[in-house]
């Protein structure tokens, strides 16, 4: 092994622009890519978004600014929303962004362990979306077949209207599945083997802790869905008959490998928006994380349930009826662990002195409505109820409280927490608190009426709901959801203004602006190349805060009281 | 530019970075290619017509290919005992032997799809031969990436160039034994049921 | 080249080469299904001898052996998912 430079690295930073932002193995470099790029997706997500609504709120109009949406094109937009929104937007933001920003810095080490396959992780994402941006131009337009690429729908052109978008599809898929495996290598290797003295492993920041665990549930879980899809292609290009029941096939085979990793890709993504939250949770409570072991366990519980409920997606696919019992009670007893963390947190919020600037009211709000979506999903995974509401917008109500208190308040919340630690400059906390309110008011208002259209009946992914008798007496309710949803994209306007002011013009940040104790902040803001001009020592865990005896409400992590005895050896 | 951290107050010690590193990449691929066989075996038990279909393998190249892979796997293993004893023209030596196995290997496979090919049998020929030339297919096509990684370490190896880093002859090694299982159940799962 | 690594080596080799005779003549000698519940049985031989030994699991620590036995459990629990919908409700073609 190599030693310990005393003195930072002479790095004489004459490179260019190219070298040193394009070609850069910089895990903060790195994860300033990854959060550009779903930044970028994000803005697609949305675009999607408001077409979707629109589509449906005034059927076969043309869509201010975009003109008529021809039902083929309708279903590529709801297949690319999920698409984008989940493996483009949710997985580089939470995981790539953040863990690879977040993980060397917060276990006090220099980089990753392995820096060049780090970079080699962000340009094979980068050509996943190059790939899947390529998909919309092609003849037939982009995959149609919905998130979950259900063959025959995606297996047979002539279904969807479609053509190579569908094999890009799948080729995007499989090129970030690959960049985030490289990732997740990357991410667990640094936090086993690159932590500072004194750092073990209970005394590591909960998010560390949650981005390992989503790594190795990611990696376990990806493989029969790669397997999968490579299948498809085959049966796409190769006339192979893989899910094709005049060949021997069976598409309940795609179902079972695409699901096996579908619904761990769900918790994959919501351990790092829950870490996320804790953190901020703790620093603005001022407060150390209630149960913080517990909360591990739970989790670690929690994505080795995710592997045995996979089947609740399929429900009324037509699989052995069997199946429903034992997965419908797998499900209900995965939201046990779950509500330990939920109740770990509000428990931390009891009694503490909260702050509410922005990330802290993005982190409640997280909570609050990550609580709603949770509640929802135990009906869901109820095969009985199921029976009724499977395919309608109950569902789609259910994951998107789920998904968006996670991906973007959580990652709004993670922005504007390390938006100082990683640019060097505070966001404009007035305008923060705008972009909240408006996003929180309007986020409800769009899918707390959603559940009341999905249990009047509307089926998902329908482009025209008043062709259909039955769905009249929902239609004003999507009118008024589509009116929300126009609000809430324009909402961020906001962000977008403040994001780029303060890049360019926001107040200088210090070093520890929110005097947090984790040790990203014992550095400067942004942190030079090294992350710290000498190893930190570890001497306690990451949240000491008001503690008693103390003079300040904070204690880092690596301050030497010199006086083991009085310090928190957790 | 790593750290070394203090034993002592660290839970565990470390394990060398590369070594765990590729543990976790398998660990991936174990959940990819059990993906496909468990889908062939549970397809096989419920349906009819595969022992019959598998009956115009052609058992023998097979065979061949087995004694093939396996001797390969003895080879970067030597590879690696020599590596250790810092012998790099043996390693030299064992790594280009287990680069020709692999390439010997492949060649049989390119034979035998020729010929089954020829005799009409097309991954379009039904389920049976959807699976036999999807995973065989799959697997080759990462014998083809182990190769290219024993190749790349052989030369370096016959330029001198290996001594730096000659760990990584075990690394590539753990990946070819890898691919070498998943052979041995491929084998009996196509050719012998 | 230390003999003693040499000679464990080879002797592995033997046995790999050893059961795979085995195998294929069980094909031939044993009915179906004994040959069968062999040929699989020789088939994880095999591949604990390649894993234990070429791979050096032997000596390797919990870590690794977790990072090795957890998706193999993982797999197990699919190939239980999956038998009451394709061994039970095969589509015919």
């Amino acid at each position: 092994m190599n030693e310990i430079a005393t003195d930072a690295h002479a790095h004489s930073d004459n490179r260019s622009f190219v070298s040193r932002y394009v070609f850069s193995t910089d895990h903060k470099v790195i994860a300033k890519q990854y959060l550009s790029l779903s930044l970028f997706w994000a803005l697609l997500g949305a675009g999607s978004a408001y077409l979707i609504r629109w589509q449906i709120a005034h059927p076969d109009t043309e869509a201010f600014g975009w003109g008529y949406i021809d039902p083929s094109v309708y279903n590529q937009l709801v297949t690319m929303h999920g698409t984008i929104m989940v493996f483009f937007v949710a997985m580089p933001l939470l995981l790539a962004a953040f863990g690879n920003f977040l993980i060397p810095l917060m276990v006090g080490a220099r980089d990753m362990a392995f820096p060049r396959l780090n970079m080699l992780s962000v340009w094979i994402f980068a050509l996943a979306s190059i790939v899947l941006f390529a998909s919309f131009f092609m003849p037939g337009g982009a995959a149609a077949a919905g998130w979950t690429g259900y063959p025959p729908l995606s297996a047979k052109n002539e279904y969807t209207g479609g053509g190579y978008g569908m094999d890009l599809w799948l080729l995007a898929l499989a090129l970030e599945f690959a960049s985030f495996l490289l990732g997740g290598i990357n991410f667990l290797t640094t936090a086993i083997n690159m932590r500072a003295p004194g750092m073990t492993l209970m005394r590591l920041p909960v998010l560390v802790w949650m981005q390992l665990i989503a790594a190795v549930v990611f990696m376990l879980s990806v493989g029969p869905t790669i397997a999968g899809a490579i299948l498809l292609l085959l049966d796409r290009n190769l006339g192979t008959t893989f899910y094709a029941p005049d060949g021997g096939g069976d598409p309940l085979l795609w179902q079972h490998l695409f699901w096996f990793f579908g619904h761990p890709e769900v918790y994959v993504i919501l351990l790092p928006g829950l870490g996320i939250t804790l953190e901020i949770i703790a620093v603005f409570a001022r407060k150390p994380i209630f149960a913080y072991r517990p909360i591990i366990y739970a989790s670690i519980i929690a994505g080795f349930l995710s592997f045995i409920v996979w089947a609740h997606h399929q429900y009324l696919s037509g699989m052995d009826p069997r199946l429903a019992m034992p997965f419908s009670v797998t499900t209900i007893i995965i939201s046990v662990p779950f509500a330990l963390v939920i109740f770990s947190i509000i428990a931390t919020l009891w009694r503490s002195s909260m702050v509410f600037t922005t990330p802290m009211l993005f982190a409640v709000g997280t909570l609050g409505v990550f609580i709603f979506g949770g509640l929802t999903g135990i009906f869901n995974g109820s095969a009985a109820v199921d029976i009724y509401i499977h395919d309608t917008y109950f569902v789609v109500a259910h994951f998107h409280y789920t998904l968006i208190s996670n991906v973007f308040f959580a990652g709004f919340g993670a922005i504007y927490f390390w938006f100082p630690k990683m640019f060097g400059r505070m966001m404009n906390e007035t305008l923060g608190k705008i972009h909240f309110w408006l996003t929180f008011a309007f986020f409800n208002l769009i899918f707390g009426p959603m559940h009341l259209v999905g249990l009047g009946g509307m089926m998902r992914r329908i482009a025209n709901p008043t062709q259909y008798d039955f769905l009249k007496p929902v239609e004003p309710l999507n009118i008024f959801i589509t009116l929300m949803a126009i609000l809430l994209i324009l909402a961020q306007i906001v962000f977008v203004i403040n994001f780029f002011w303060s890049l360019f013009a926001g107040k200088v940040a210090a070093a520890n602006p929110w005097q947090a104790n984790t040790l990203e902040w014992t550095t400067s803001s942004p942190p030079p190349h090294e992350n710290f001009a000498e190893t930190p020592v570890v001497y306690r865990g990451a949240y000491e805060y008001s503690l008693p005896g103390q003079s300040e409400d904070w204690l880092p992590q690596n301050l030497d009281l010199g006086d083991n005895a009085k310090a928190a050896a957790h | 530019m790593a750290l070394t951290t203090n034993a002592m107050t660290m839970d565990r010690p470390t394990e060398p970075y590369g070594k765990v590193g590729t543990w976790w990449f398998l660990s991936s691929e174990i959940p990819t290619f059990g993906g496909v066989l468990v889908a062939y075996i549970v397809m096989r038990l419920g349906g009819t017509g595969w022992a019959e279909a598998s009956q115009h393998l052609n058992f023998q190249i097979a065979l061949v290919n087995t004694f093939i892979l396996l001797t390969s796997s003895m080879t970067i293993v030597q590879a690696h005992n020599a590596a250790q004893e810092q012998d790099f023209k043996r390693t030299a030596n064992y790594l280009g032997l287990t680069v020709v196995l692999g390439l010997g290997f492949l060649g049989m496979k390119a034979f035998e799809y020729a010929t089954e090919i020829s005799h009409g049998f097309l991954p379009s020929s039904g389920i049976f031969w959807s699976f036999y030339y999807g995973m065989t297919g799959l697997h080759g096509l990462h014998v083809v990436a182990g190769i290219i990684i024993n190749l790349v370490l052989w030369i370096q190896a016959a330029k001198g160039t290996l001594a730096q880093h000659s760990h990584r002859v075990e690394l590539a090694g753990l990946y070819w034994h890898f691919v070498d299982i998943v052979w041995i159940f491929l084998f009996p799962l196509l050719y012998l049921a | 080249m230390s003999n003693a690594q040499t000679r464990q080596t080879l002797l592995i080799w033997y046995w790999l080469m050893a059961l795979v005779i085995l195998s294929v003549a069980a094909s031939y000698v044993l009915p179906k299904a004994e040959a069968l519940m062999l040929i699989f049985a020789v088939a994880l031989i095999k591949a604990l001898l390649v894993a234990r030994n070429y791979m050096h699991l032997k000596h390797e620590s919990a870590l690794i052996y977790a990072i090795v036995l957890v998706p193999l459990a993982f797999v197990i629990v699919f190939l239980i998912g999956m038998i009451p919908d394709f061994v039970y409700h095969p589509t015919k073609p």
